[in-house]
């Protein structure tokens, strides 16, 4: 699992983080049941505060990728590649979206047709 | 004085003048030597061989271990391997082995008028510490790293594309069940066996053999601005931490599951390759600065390799 973020990027840094570990989980490793490593470890590497590594765990975990547990760290939930797939693609859209200037109730609308 | 002549020094000329003043000092002795001569020891002499066979037994081994230490160090040389300083040295002490056991058993035997009245042991070890002081002597002489090869083009590195004022933080890491099952099987099968152990002996080596095994079922490599750390198992050891400095280049291999000496921590003190694995497949194969070479057997290690070339080439150490 390869963490990159770039302290120059107006991305804030717990974004980058978790685009990170998103676009490992998409790929499919770590996979189910592994966990990620721990914040402190990964907050040392990077040379962040803990809390940036945690607010992009937290962030994870309500996109329902991960499993925050006390002391069992954060784990993969079986799902994750599909789910991390379908954030990113998510996030491509709505920026497509606000090129082509359509709100977000327009794109609700269109993603509600295609559903029908 | 050239790293050849250096290695020979070393390796065939400190055992072989040794070998050689033990051949003469036997041939001298000769006459004040009981035959058959006491060549065991347990409290008293306690066995005895002919003189003339425990003599040739002796020579023709020190000289066969001698031969085959000396093909070794120059083969290794010749191919451009590190020789570190304990291999020649443990080379060289192994090839004098049989000398000190010649002359150690003559010197205790020389004016006894029957093998019975041989004298006790406790010279032996004076000839033991005689073996490590020229085992030192080796290892200092003959003792080099691999020449420093020239870098090879960066292009065909292994690279993430890394930017200038990027971080980044890599890990990998592979399990074997299969070793667990074994660490369940083989303890049964050493228990339930008519091998012919008596139990406690079957029990210890199940013991030892699943603290191995748990030890080093599970790998872990992590990969950041400092250097790549190496976990094992369960406990993370044993461990390693190689700094960003030390290591050359990056690289993938593909290892076969039972080559470079098996599974587990494994070191070729004559390709000065230390290799942690828990599988075959690919594994990070990092080059080091003084000629050795570490091989991690870890998942996705194109990445990891990438990361390692592109934090070198980037110049990124930490101190902290």
């Amino acid at each position: 699992m390869l963490v990159r973020i770039d302290p120059g990027s107006p991305v804030p840094l717990f974004e980058q983080v978790a685009a990170s570990i998103r676009r490992a989980l998409a790929g499919g490793s770590p996979a189910r049941g592994e966990q990620l490593p721990p914040a402190r470890e990964l907050a040392a590497s990077l040379e962040i505060n803990v809390h940036t590594v945690l607010r992009a765990y937290a962030l994870l975990r309500d996109e329902g990728l991960i499993d925050l547990r006390r002391r069992r760290g954060a784990v993969v939930l079986g799902d994750a590649p599909s789910r991390a797939r379908l954030t990113e693609l998510v996030a491509e859209l709505v920026d497509e979206a606000k090129r082509a200037g359509v709100g977000p109730d327009e794109l609700t609308g269109v993603i509600k047709e295609k559903y029908s | 004085m050239t790293k050849l002549i250096r290695v020979l020094i070393a390796t065939a000329v400190l055992p072989g003048a040794v070998l050689a003043v033990a051949a003469v000092l036997a041939n001298a002795w000769r006459d004040r030597l009981p035959d058959p001569i006491a060549t065991h020891w347990n409290s008293g002499p306690d066995n005895a061989d002919s003189l003339g066979l425990f003599v040739t037994v002796c020579l023709a081994l020190g000289a066969v271990v001698t031969v085959v230490v000396v093909v070794i160090a120059v083969v290794g040389l010749r191919n451009g391997r590190p020789l570190p300083r304990p291999t020649i040295g443990m080379g060289a002490g192994l090839a004098t082995m049989p000398s000190a056991v010649l002359l150690s058993t003559l010197v205790l035997n020389l004016d006894a008028p029957d093998w019975h009245a041989a004298r006790g042991g406790a010279l032996v070890l004076l000839f033991l510490l005689g073996v490590t002081v020229l085992g030192v002597v080796a290892a200092f002489v003959g003792g080099l790293s691999a020449p420093a090869r020239e870098h090879r083009a960066r292009a065909n590195r292994p690279s993430v594309g890394l930017q200038p004022g990027q971080r980044a933080f890599w890990s990998g890491r592979a399990a074997n069940p299969a070793m667990l099952w074994a660490l369940l099987a083989i303890p049964g099968a050493i228990a339930f066996l008519p091998a012919g152990l008596p139990w406690p002996t079957a029990v210890w080596i199940g013991f030892v053999g699943a603290v191995v095994t748990a030890l080093t079922y599970r790998l872990r490599a992590k990969v950041d601005a400092t250097g790549v750390t190496i976990r094992f198992g369960l406990l993370g050891f044993p461990w390693r931490h190689l700094e960003l400095g030390d290591i050359r280049e990056a690289t993938v291999r593909e290892l076969t599951t039972f080559g470079d000496g098996g599974l587990g921590l494994r070191f070729n003190a004559v390709t000065g390759t230390t290799a942690y694995k828990v599988r075959g497949g690919p594994a990070l194969a990092l080059t080091l600065e003084n000629g050795r070479t570490v091989l991690v057997s870890v998942d996705d290690p194109e990445t990891g390799a990438g990361l390692v070339n592109d934090l070198i080439a980037q110049g990124v150490t930490r101190i902290d």
